[in-house]
């Protein structure tokens, strides 16, 4: 065996131009698939750091099967329910993002919070790196305020000072006792820097049908996903019977908590791992190539060991150790380029990443470069090493290779090798087409309004920090038009959700004169957002009808609300709404909400990828001002060049509020998860098929040019018998045209069948969209005929005097 | 009769490695039309060099060659492809069959290169096959035939575009005594039927076939010699 690998290290050594196109071209491949493994081990096989037992940590939630809604937060009360009557459960915990704002030192800050029940941590088994976690009584209201700090926060904001756990800072305007520091990475439930004990709000406990928080749960010890789910099915049937009201056609919805994380990415994930797994083959396919061509330059090497009685045993296994040789070193070089590739991956993702999501190379992903490396070697290296120590090969040399069976055979290998890297890597551009034209078409959509020109930004108060309405709007009363005052700004807006980055609220909708809904099920549902006047000139929203909104709505006026064409069309069909009542429902003050309709506008993308608009209605901010409102700045030239002014603008109305989410529009567009997703893996898909392109187009390249070195003779003769330049580039590319023709119809169907499974991912095209399929052959049939062409020319410079003397 | 090739001082210089080897020195050639030539000398003395001129698949450094009465030596190399298409018939010691394709598509194939209408082609290549008594064979590989079957069939080849001249370099030089007398029967009938036919040979047996040995040692013609040979 060290001799084979002595002589395998010298046949290498031997030819280094051979071997550095093999290691570089088998590094491509397994740099590709490892990178895309780091990504797939990360997002669907690595457990989740710091928690113990999370084969049995749950997520819960509820659906409303009847409407649609796969899953949805979930209401308190039912929460409250469950924690009491559920048996399979032996810890459970509600939990709610939040904004919190760090103030009293330095220039206010706005992080990541999480409020949760005190025992989450404790449940999950994850302890704080300084101090405690929260005791049971710390989420009672009349409590003393307390927080325990991210790690990361701990270091950035409080230099990881660990004098800083028992001291007193200032959290919402609130003095809050930090009490302890979680480890390094902890964010759970995923970017959160700061936790809170929950503190639901008073009535919520009592408070069906609104649905706020998150929850999280353990199953006890022996018990089971599927008990658990028909237990709370059975306890979710319960409170339909007892609140039908608001449970009636509600259902607790029960996965393992892994399986919800990443329920958006795992098909794309999957998906694109397939995919470069064709890059992988298809590099496989070209070392085999070369190994072939390597191979039938040894036949005489070869014949003699055969002749010397090697068995062939013996020689498959020294030639296997050669490809096993290079598989070892592409791997080196192929870990080498993942170690480049996976950070390069994660700089085009937009947003801060889960906690969980780690990306670093695990023994997983070393142990699947070496499975790849002895595959890739037994693949590359089997077929050429099978065909080399034919035993028949002795008999070739014997007349000379007349018989040219040998050399037939290789070439038949050698050929389906470049059909089959044609198909894989049509099937590949082909998803990568599908994947890049659906983005695009993403941006042909269009919105409803003008994000171009518009810088945005929120801003707001936690609900800790007042709990005095009037604060928020006074706020946002004197912020607007000090914004909209600034050099350069057009207008200025501020609004509860903008469009486009899937924000904003839903509410009931009561129509006047029309009975209410007789159960939750029932129940229509429209959009919401709360606007200042500003906001439809702001973002060239058009005015259909009635009028927009003025200073006049206010406190002391009449409910009013502007609706647009979406809800005309599902409350109002064929009537005119102007005049029209309708109120909100869901909200527990009991009094009643009647808004006039006194204006209609055109219709808004809550999500750009959405093909239907949600029938949406806005109400004046000055009736009735969130907390949170996101702002929007119409400027003259570029936006992101007006966030200092803006965060100083901000400041001046109040010195403790930090503007955060501070974007151009279109890039806050671009950031929001179902446009970033889309694009990553269009991009990503893209990348690999380029990847794949460049192989196969070098695979067939190749192919054709050891042919032309092959038939160097009889290129030769043709020549002598007056064969043109332009006849001998013709037979080349004739004989290549062949085998592109049929990889690309293998490729096509096998395109055609693999497309549907990205039919799912896919915006505004079909899987099988005619201009992909179209383009997309053609352009690899045109990249396949160059590498054909190149070896072609190189044929006519073959001087026929030397080609009949070498014959 | 007319001159059909006409070699005037042409001379050929090999340059390897800063070495100087002059192939051939001012040769004077005249071989005229049905005209039957040999060429002939050591091993090493330029009478491939000197066919390979007059095949046009190499250019003298000096002098002047004139075909047909067109002067050849400074065209380009799709002309050179032209004229050896349609004026020149190549016979090749190791037969230089494509082993791919069948007899028949081996003799169709400089006629393929001249743009001939199929029907014409197929005409032409039977006539040839028959003529070297290898009709029967059309559809058989190069493989399948022995080495004197396989030569008739390159002779077809250089037969069936009627070139103007046949360039032969060793034809018997890959086949036994049998073959080889048949392969020079065929030839000298072809003769017979008017053709012109230049050969290089070193076998003096087979030389005296031709109607005119010329003797070339180191590049020069050293001799000229007409046959008398009462057999032919």
């Amino acid at each position: 065996m060290i001799s084979d690998l002595r002589f395998a290290l010298r046949q290498l050594a031997k030819s280094p131009g051979f071997a550095a196109i093999a290691i570089f071209t088998l590094a491509l491949g397994i740099g590709s698939a490892t990178t895309a493994f780091t990504a797939l081990d990360a997002i669907l096989l690595r457990p989740l750091p710091f928690i113990q037992h999370q084969d049995r940590m749950l997520y819960l939630g509820e659906a409303i099967p009847s409407k649609g809604v796969d899953s949805t937060d979930v209401c308190y009360a039912d929460f409250l329910a469950w924690r009491e009557r559920a048996q399979t459960l032996g810890a459970l915990w509600a939990f709610e993002d939040r904004t919190v704002i760090l103030s009293g030192k330095d220039t206010p800050e706005r992080v990541n919070g999480c409020g949760l029940d005190p025992g989450a941590f404790q449940a999950m088994g994850v302890q704080p790196v300084y101090g405690r976690n929260f005791l049971p009584a710390e989420d009672r209201a009349d409590a003393p305020r307390v927080a325990i700090l991210g790690y990361g926060l701990w270091q950035r904001r409080f230099g990881g000072d660990p004098a800083v756990v028992g001291q007193d800072v200032r959290i919402n305007g609130q003095p809050t006792r930090i009490v302890g520091v979680m480890p390094d990475g902890w964010r759970y439930p995923a970017t959160a820097d700061l936790w809170q004990p929950l503190q639901p709000e008073p009535d919520s406990e009592q408070r069906h049908g609104f649905f706020h928080y998150s929850a999280h749960a353990m199953l006890k010890p022996g018990a089971t996903v599927e008990q658990a789910r028909a237990e709370l099915a059975g306890i979710s049937a319960s409170l339909a019977r007892e609140f039908p009201a608001t449970n009636e056609g509600l259902v607790a919805v029960v996965r393992p908590v892994r399986e919800q994380a990443v329920d958006n990415a795992r098909e794309l994930t999957l998906l694109l791992f397939g995919a470069v797994m064709f890059v992988f083959l298809i590099a496989c396919a070209n070392v085999s190539n070369l190994l072939l061509a390597s191979a039938s330059s040894r036949t005489k090497e070869i014949a003699v060991r055969l002749a010397l009685g090697a068995g062939r045993r013996v020689l498959l296994r020294q030639l296997l150790v050669e490809s096993l040789l290079l598989g070892a070193l592409g791997a080196g070089g192929g870990l080498l380029l993942a170690s480049w590739g996976v950070p390069l991956m994660l700089s085009a993702i937009p947003v801060d990443l889960p906690f969980w999501l780690r990306f670093d190379f695990d023994p997983r992903v070393f142990g699947f470069v070496t499975g790849l490396a002895v595959i890739g070697s037994v693949l590359c290296g089997l077929v050429p090493a099978w065909q080399a120590s034919h035993p028949g090969i002795v008999d070739e040399i014997k007349e000379g290779g007349r018989s040219g069976h040998a050399s037939a055979r290789s070439h038949r290998v050698r050929n389906g090798l470049v059909i089959a890297e044609i198909a894989l890597a049509l099937v590949l551009l082909v998803g990568a087409g599908l994947m890049m034209r659906s983005f695009l078409q993403l941006g042909r959509v269009a919105p409803g309004f003008d994000p171009r020109g518009v810088l945005t930004f929120r801003v707001g108060f936690p609900s800790a920090l007042t709990d005095d309405p009037n604060v928020p709007r006074r706020f946002f009363h004197d912020l607007v038009p000090a914004l909209a005052a600034l050099p350069g700004v057009e207008s200025a807006a501020a609004t509860s959700g903008l469009p486009g980055i899937n924000a904003g609220g839903f509410a009931g909708i009561q129509v006047e004169g029309q009975p209410a809904p007789k159960n939750f099920s029932e129940q229509p549902y429209a959009m919401t957002r709360t606007v200042t006047p500003g906001y439809f000139t702001t973002l060239r929203i058009p005015q259909h009808r009635g009028r927009l909104f003025n200073a006049n709505d206010d406190e002391q006026h009449p409910r009013v609300a502007i609706v647009d064409d979406a809800f005309v069309q599902k409350f109002f069909p064929h009537q005119d709404p102007l005049g029209r009542r309708f109120q909100p429902t869901g909200k527990s003050e009991g009094a009643a909400r009647w808004m006039e309709i006194v204006g209609v506008v055109g219709n808004t993308r809550r999500s750009l990828d959405r093909t239907e608009p949600n029938p949406t209605f806005y109400t004046p901010a000055s009736q009735d001002t969130p907390n949170f409102m996101s702002l929007a700045l119409r400027v003259r030239g570029d936006p992101a060049a007006y966030a200092d002014a803006a965060r100083t603008a901000v400041l001046a109305v109040n010195k403790d509020i930090p503007i955060y989410w501070i974007y151009p529009f279109e890039q806050a567009i671009a950031r929001s998860d179902t446009i970033w997703i889309r694009r990553f893996f269009g991009w990503l898909f893209a990348a690999f098929a380029v990847v794949a392109l460049l192989l196969a187009s070098i695979g067939i390249y190749g192919v054709m040019a050891f042919s032309v070195a092959q038939r160097t003779q009889e290129i030769g003769v043709r020549m002598a018998l007056g064969a043109q330049p332009r006849d001998v580039i013709a037979m080349v590319v004739l004989q290549g045209a062949r085998l592109v023709a049929i990889g690309l119809t293998l490729g096509f169907i096998g395109a055609y069948f693999i497309a549907l499974l990205l039919a799912g991912s896919l915006y505004g095209i079909s899987p099988h969209d005619p201009p992909t399929f179209a383009v997309v052959p053609l352009l690899l049939a045109a990249v396949a005929l160059l590498a054909c062409y190149l070896p072609s020319r190189r044929a006519t410079l073959i001087n026929p005097l030397v080609a009949l003397r070498a014959g | 009769m007319e001159s059909l090739i006409k070699l005037e001082g042409v001379t050929k210089v090999f340059l390897t490695d800063e070495v100087e080897t002059h192939a051939l020195s001012g040769i004077h050639l005249d071989i005229r039309q049905g005209e039957y030539v040999s060429i002939a000398g050591p091993s090493g003395c330029g009478k491939s060099t000197l066919l390979s001129i007059l095949g046009l698949l190499d250019s003298p450094t000096d002098g002047s060659y004139i075909l047909n009465g067109r002067p050849v030596q400074g065209l380009s190399l799709p002309e050179r492809a032209r004229i050896r298409n349609r004026e020149i018939g190549f016979i090749f010691q190791s037969f230089n069959l494509i082993g791919d394709l069948t007899v028949y598509e081996n003799v169709e194939l400089p006629l393929t290169y001249r743009g001939m209408p199929a029907s014409e082609r197929k005409a032409a290549v039977t006539g040839a096959l028959e003529k070297v008594g290898m009709g029967h064979r059309a559809k058989h590989l190069p493989s399948q035939l022995s080495g004197g079957q396989q030569q008739r069939v390159a002779v077809a080849r250089a037969l069936a575009g009627r070139p103007a001249v046949l360039l032969a370099d060793e034809p018997t030089g890959n086949l036994d005594s049998k073959n080889g007398d048949s392969v020079m029967q065929l030839l000298a009938e072809l003769h017979k039927g008017g053709a012109t036919i230049v050969m290089v040979t070193h076998d003096t047996r087979f030389a005296r076939h031709a109607d005119r040995t010329i003797h070339i040692f180191d590049g020069r013609v050293v001799q000229e010699q007409m046959e008398t040979d009462p057999t032919r």
